[in-house]
């Protein structure tokens, strides 16, 4: 797998994975930034395969130190697969985010294929996003 | 708009004493107030005698559910995060709600000690997991719910609560029997304020910290603070309360989880998902002892314990 991850403001991922097939498929987590500024995580609510989910609906749940956060679709799909490991280790996305760490992976369609590279941020742009935003948040 | 749903800093003091009500009044709020960056809202509340569970627990594992019921008191699961706690009138509760990126527990916890430790003269102290301790007791638990466009941090204060009562609702006699995901609660020894101090009171601490959470906040208005009665709102935080109160989100939305029991010769294992038996391994009996597939099992939990006395009697 060596497609290029686009990310959320939201700090989730997104990435295609093999082109060869004839549905688009991605796969969605959360990005190192997120996993560190939430802690520990102790359980993670994923959905059911098959629901399907606009951009920005809630499709997972997490619980860390005792604060419980959404995690948004960056764009719209339906939910093919889940990461059924993280049911028993939910910390895999504090270890891993980017690889063992995924949370779920959808069918999108063409236009939305289309949406990735127009409407997210690539690793680039993501790092420099949370550079200028760094100071934001402490009042 | 309405009045109560204004930004700014600004402090509410519910009058209401049931959980679900309270629980629902802060969701409402969270949810419908028009959030403003660098401002916070303080939710003042008290609940009569109930247990309250974080979002991704198991009430079996957390506490005697059939006591509780059998002795009125309430059982309630919170949106946020964290552990299960024990709360009646000599417990205050303290909800701070602001803009998503205003969330901050440390500074908020901050607040409550510096206030308490400079009028009562104690040495209070906050930990790693946003506890608030004295010496080795813990007299603070801290949870929180982080949403798109709001953040809350909600958190006790063991002020001259009934600490024998918050033991014995706390005990529960299914948890070993229990193996599951579900966020598990880190038990500490517990201490009320009054306890160090019998100057302290409720009444007293309340005034207290709203004064000093209006100066903390550089909020020249002092008299900013205002009783609310959520039975006029009644109408609007419906949907919030129902679901508070609902079998549904009590019981099913519970992670999964195996229920074990050992009899002589084997253990009989009750898978349970949703709050569905959804598998029961070890024993052909039990689906005899109407105990079979698909039913709820908080609804046939009593005919479990039965089960459980029989065979631990026949071991």
């Amino acid at each position: 797998m060596c497609q290029e991850r686009y990310f959320t403001k939201k700090h989730e991922w997104i990435q295609l994975l093999d082109a060869n097939k004839k549905s688009i498929e991605v796969r969605v987590g959360i990005s190192d930034h997120a996993q560190r500024a939430l802690g520990d995580v102790v359980y993670c609510e994923l959905p059911s395969v098959g629901a399907k989910f606009k951009r920005d609906d809630t499709f997972a749940t997490l619980e860390s130190v005792k604060a419980v956060s959404d995690c948004y679709m960056p764009i719209d799909g339906e939910i093919s697969d889940v990461n059924e490991k993280l049911k028993s280790e939910a910390d895999l996305i504090n270890k891993s985010p980017y690889e063992n760490g995924w949370l779920i992976q959808a069918f999108i369609n063409d236009k939305e294929k289309k949406n990735i590279s127009s409407t997210l941020m690539t690793e680039k742009q993501y790092k420099q996003f949370l550079e200028t935003n760094k100071e934001a948040g402490d009042h | 708009m309405q009045a109560i749903l204004r930004g700014g800093n600004r402090v509410l003091i519910s009058r209401s004493t049931n959980v679900y009500t309270n629980l629902a009044l802060e969701r409402y709020l969270a949810e419908n107030i028009k959030h403003e960056d660098k401002t916070r809202l303080l939710i003042l509340w008290r609940n009569k005698p109930c247990v309250v569970i974080g979002r991704y627990q198991n009430p079996f594992a957390e506490s005697d559910v059939s006591y509780l019921a059998e002795n009125q008191i309430d059982l309630a699961r919170r949106y946020s995060g964290g552990g299960t706690c024990y709360h009646d009138l000599g417990n205050l509760n303290m909800t701070i709600l602001t803009a998503r990126n205003g969330y901050n527990r440390k500074k908020n916890l901050q607040w409550v000690v510096n206030t308490l430790n400079q009028a009562y003269d104690l040495n209070l102290h906050i930990t790693e997991r946003d506890d608030i301790f004295l010496d080795k007791y813990k007299v603070t638990g801290s949870a929180s719910r982080l949403e798109r466009l709001y953040a809350y941090h909600h958190f006790t204060l063991l002020i001259n609560a009934d600490l024998n009562y918050l033991r014995r609702t706390l005990k529960s006699p299914d948890q070993s029997n229990i193996q599951s995901k579900a966020t598990m609660s880190v038990r500490s020894s517990v201490l009320n304020l009054s306890d160090r101090n019998p100057k302290i009171t409720y009444e007293k601490t309340l005034e207290l910290l709203i004064k000093s959470f209006l100066q903390w906040n550089n909020e020249s208005n002092m008299s900013n603070y205002h009783y609310i009665d959520p039975l006029l709102y009644e109408e609007q935080m419906k949907s919030f309360e129902s679901e508070l109160k609902s079998e549904k989100f009590l019981f099913q939305s519970t992670p999964p989880f195996v229920y074990a029991i050992k009899t002589g010769a084997q253990t009989i294992e009750i898978t349970v998902d949703n709050g569905l038996i959804t598998d029961i391994k070890g024993n052909d009996s039990i689906s005899e002892n109407k105990l079979c597939r698909g039913q709820l099992f908080h609804s046939v939990h009593n005919q479990i314990q039965q089960l459980k006395t029989t065979n631990d009697l026949s071991v």
